[in-house]
């Protein structure tokens, strides 16, 4: 009967003594780089397919990308008019319903500015261009890129838009969004969509092959490998290019 | 209309059944008791094993019976469909939100065999985790138990017993499929010989994402209900080495990917394992005790790098002792303590992961003053190592019986210490707003008043009651607040919420096979002060209903139809504008009914057929509020269940 009593006490002393204090099983879960240790920037540049890794997490500037240098400039987004207005530039504050908005603030700015040379811009995971025009392919990867059936594609130029690139995300919960009246380019923004309609947003991404035709008539292959970090954090970048195409 | 309609039938139903001629012969009380549930056996409202007419505790059983005909799939399913004043919504990023008669899951304890579940997300359990396959019965209290059960026990207590192995061997094999790609399949194996049992449960649901709201220009909530896809795993092994003694030993396994984002699934996994032992000592004395490890995950898939990335978990040890002693032939006082260390690690702190050990120690005493007169009283203390709260509750009920007549009363008090994630939370969200904890923030008190009459007459059962709830300092979280950093919430206390609650219901059985259930409850909450709801309050009324004919045809062949619906009301309450100036805003999300038709053939005792239609009157949300049913219309569903046992008997 006693010795019963102590293999009882002992399963409970065991099953105690299982379970770590801070849980088990970690090996299951993997370890991920810390968002400090992104490493912006072009990466394997020594051959014409490359990779481009860029924080775009900031909603307050664009990053402009030149191609033949492999350079990359921020230009904060202006939220003051301090000069003569050019008409266009401008904050945009709007209620978001569904695919309606409705503009509550409209706030003169002054005008973007641009690098001297450069080929396209990135504002979180919103594009556009210096001229240039984009299609979306069927394709998924760079390496199956038909260069005969690139002339049959829908290329499209780039657009102004007051409902596309965020400025101001705080008050996305009531739907009031700011935005920048920009250029954007229609096909290429696509490669990441962020539907906040019924917030927290739900992220999707085409994986689609985009070609970049250069106002110079050079072709530029892009795919988006990822959009966030090894964390899960939305809005690292790290894009694969093949240029010149 | 159509709605009193619906309510009328039911009713209509049972006075002409009650009007049939006297001179039918007399009924046996036992045989109706038995068929009404009434003597079946309930742990919940004292921690002993009762007779559900005589606990003196309020108790709304669910029982196997009504599992097996409900065809749910869920628990969620289950309640909602069983019981009236109950609702499940979505919170935000389409996490559920229970509502029992006014509080949500941060003020109801969901136990497992009496056990805590750790982890939770937007204040509630993953009800997911709970695997139907090991349901045996579920038993609900309304109204606040922390002098049983301590924290979080506010507003009720939903205690789901699981099945134990009471056969040589079983084996139940079941699948079932509706639409969105919805499937489950599970099975029960169960084994015993003398002194050893076992039972392994094990099931597997999924179902795609499809989307609501089809028109743009509606206002909705949500617009894609997300998919997923779950496993549990559970098994329990039961030993009996001394006559009186048996040590059990159980292991659970659960895992869900939910897919609201493609391309970063969100997992959930949960691994528990728990020892218990129970010695009845001499017929007048019983000792428990027992130790559960219960560790949740949250983690984010990274398609793109094949990662999975942990950034969520929350891990509790529990030991638990309870004592019972059978004084006086009848009385029977009930001691017992816990304790248990919460470890929590969560993207939601920027600081490191914090723990605290809690501890109680209780004492009840049941006091059968006579055959007509019962009383049950408790009192607790509980300790939280971080920040040093202790409080002390209690609760005295009485049960009046006489003939057929049975009247209960109560008084219960009901707290909730501050969780470590409403004291430290720090989270960005999403850049939109800061989250802050509050560490300074008061443990939430509530005192429960409540009556309740019970009467069995012939084929019938009539029940009303009602209760009152004071609850102060009740923990929620602050409008949109403006500091140096920016907009940001604030974990409050809200001061003097009542919430008032009234139930009826009426059932009857008849050895034709024939069953009924009509059950309505009214809630009315009330709050002064801050008046941001944090999730959608409780619709004032509910009525559920269930009529069931259960008819054998031949010795291998019986069927059972089973027509339930529930009707909720209309429900209206002030929000606010989540943008500048912050105005209230009146917001009614409308009244709705949902109905359900099943028919279940039982063929060789083993094999039983299911097609049930959900939603046959093809309801569909105009606006998909948080807490309108998510449904696009009707529904098919089929489902097969096998048990092998009984066919090859």
């Amino acid at each position: 009967m006693k010795r019963k009593f102590i293999h009882i006490a002992a399963i409970f002393a065991l099953a105690s003594g299982l379970s770590s204090c801070s849980g088990i099983l970690d090996g299951i879960y993997d370890d991920a780089q810390p968002d400090s240790t992104f490493e912006e920037g072009f990466h394997g540049t020594e051959s014409a397919t490359f990779t481009l890794r860029l924080d775009a997490t900031s909603y307050d500037n664009w990053i402009y990308i030149n191609l033949a240098d492999r350079s990359i400039e921020r230009m904060p987004i202006p939220s003051t008019l301090t000069g003569r207005w050019d008409g266009r530039s401008a904050l945009v504050y709007q209620i978001v319903e569904g695919d309606r908005y409705t503009e509550l603030d409209y706030i003169p700015t002054d005008t973007q500015a641009e690098p001297a040379h450069w080929d396209f811009a990135i504002h979180h995971f919103d594009v556009k261009t210096n001229g240039a025009e984009v299609a979306e392919t069927p394709w998924s990867d760079l390496g199956n890129v038909d260069k005969s059936a690139i002339a049959s594609l829908d290329f499209k130029a780039d657009e102004w838009n007051d409902h596309q690139v965020i400025t101001d995300l705080r008050e996305m919960m009531g739907f009031k969004i700011g935005y920048q009246n920009s250029k954007v380019n229609p096909a290429l923004t696509r490669w990441v969509t962020m539907d906040f309609s019924t917030p927290p947003p739900v992220y999707s991404a085409t994986g689609r092959v985009y070609i970049m035709r250069l106002p110079s008539g050079e072709l530029a292959a892009l795919k988006m490998r990822s959009y966030m970090s090894e964390t899960g954090t939305k809005g690292f970048l790290t894009i694969d290019i093949t240029y010149p195409l | 209309m159509k709605k009193l309609i619906l309510i009328l039938l039911p009713a209509t139903f049972l006075s002409a059944r009650a009007a049939q001629p006297a001179s039918q012969p007399p009924i046996d009380i036992d045989s109706l008791e038995r068929a009404l549930s009434l003597n079946e056996i309930v742990v919940t409202g004292t921690r002993t094993p009762k007779l559900l007419k005589d606990t003196p505790v309020q108790t709304r059983l669910i029982t196997a019976a009504d599992i097996r005909t409900s065809d749910a799939s869920t628990i969620l399913d289950l309640l909602q469909s069983e019981l009236p004043g109950v609702e499940f919504s979505y919170a935000m990023n389409q996490q559920v939100n229970m509502n029992v008669s006014g509080f949500s899951g941060q003020s109801v304890l969901v136990l497992v065999d009496g056990e805590r579940l750790a982890g939770e997300t937007m204040d509630n359990v993953d009800f997911s985790r709970l695997n139907m396959e090991q349901v045996a019965r579920i038993e609900v209290i309304k109204g606040a138990s922390s002098a049983l059960y301590g924290s979080s026990a506010a507003g009720g207590v939903i205690n789901i017993i699981t099945k134990k192995a009471d056969r040589p061997w079983a084996l139940d094999l079941n699948v079932r499929g509706a639409d969105h790609h919805e499937w489950r399949y599970g099975g029960t194996l169960s084994l015993s010989h003398r002194r050893v049992d076992n039972i392994l449960s094990v099931s597997h649901q999924r179902i795609s994402t499809y989307s609501v709201c089809l028109d743009p220009s509606d206002e909705c909530d949500f617009r894609t209900v997300h998919g997923n896809r779950t496993w549990n795993v559970s098994d329990k092994f039961s030993w009996r080495p001394l006559d009186g003694l048996t040590l059990s030993a159980r292991a659970g396994y659960f895992f869900k990917e939910r897919y609201y984002n493609v391309d970063t699934p969100d997992r959930y996994r949960d691994f528990s394992g728990g020892l218990r032992g129970e010695w009845q000592i001499s017929p007048a004395d019983k000792l428990e005790l027992s130790y559960t490890f219960d560790q949740y995950d949250k983690s984010d898939f990274i398609v793109a790098t094949g990662k999975d990335i942990r950034d969520y978990r929350n891990l509790q040890h529990s030991v638990r002792t309870l004592y019972n002693r059978t004084l006086r032939q009848s009385d029977i006082l009930t001691v017992g303590g816990d304790f248990m260390r919460d470890y929590l690690d969560t993207y939601q702190f920027h600081s490191a992961a914090k723990t605290q050990v809690s501890a109680d120690i209780f004492a009840q005493y049941d006091w059968n003053i006579s055959k007509a007169w019962e009383m049950v009283g408790a009192l607790r203390y509980d300790y939280f190592s971080d920040g040093d709260i202790s409080r002390v509750t209690g609760k005295l009920s009485a049960r009046y019986r006489h003939n057929h007549l049975t009247l209960r009363a109560g008084y219960a008090g009901g707290f909730r210490a501050p969780t470590l994630k409403e004291k430290y939370m720090d989270f960005d969200m999403a850049g939109i707003f800061d989250i802050h904890g509050n560490p300074d923030l008061k443990s939430e008190t509530s005192h429960n008043f409540n009556l309740s009459a019970e009467y069995t007459w012939r084929n019938y059962n009539f029940t009303l009651g009602g209760g009152y709830n004071f609850v102060d300092d009740k923990i929620s979280t602050s409008g949109i607040l403006y500091g140096e950093t920016g907009p940001f919430i604030n974990y409050i206390n809200v001061k003097n919420l009542k919430v008032a609650t009234a139930e009826a219901a009426i059932q009857a059985r008849y050895d034709c096979g024939i069953s009924a259930r009509l059950s309505y409850a009214y809630t009315r909450e009330e709050t002064e002060g801050a008046s941001v709801t944090q999730y959608c309050p409780a619709r004032p009324h509910s009525l559920n209903v269930r009529l069931g004919w259960a008819h054998d045809w031949a010795d291998n062949y019986s069927t059972d139809i089973v027509l339930s619906g529930r009707v909720y009301s209309s429900v209206s309450y002030q929000s606010m504008y989540m943008y500048e100036p912050f105005e209230p805003r009146c917001i009614t999300n409308p009244a709705y009914t949902l109905w359900k038709i099943q028919l279940t053939q039982n063929i060789y005792r083993g094999i039983h057929l299911n097609i049930a239609v959900d939603n046959i009157f093809n309801y569909a949300p105009k606006v998909y509020s948080y807490n309108a049913p998510v449904t696009l219309g009707a529904n098919l569903m089929v489902g097969l269940n096998l048990s092998l046992h009984e066919l090859v008997k």
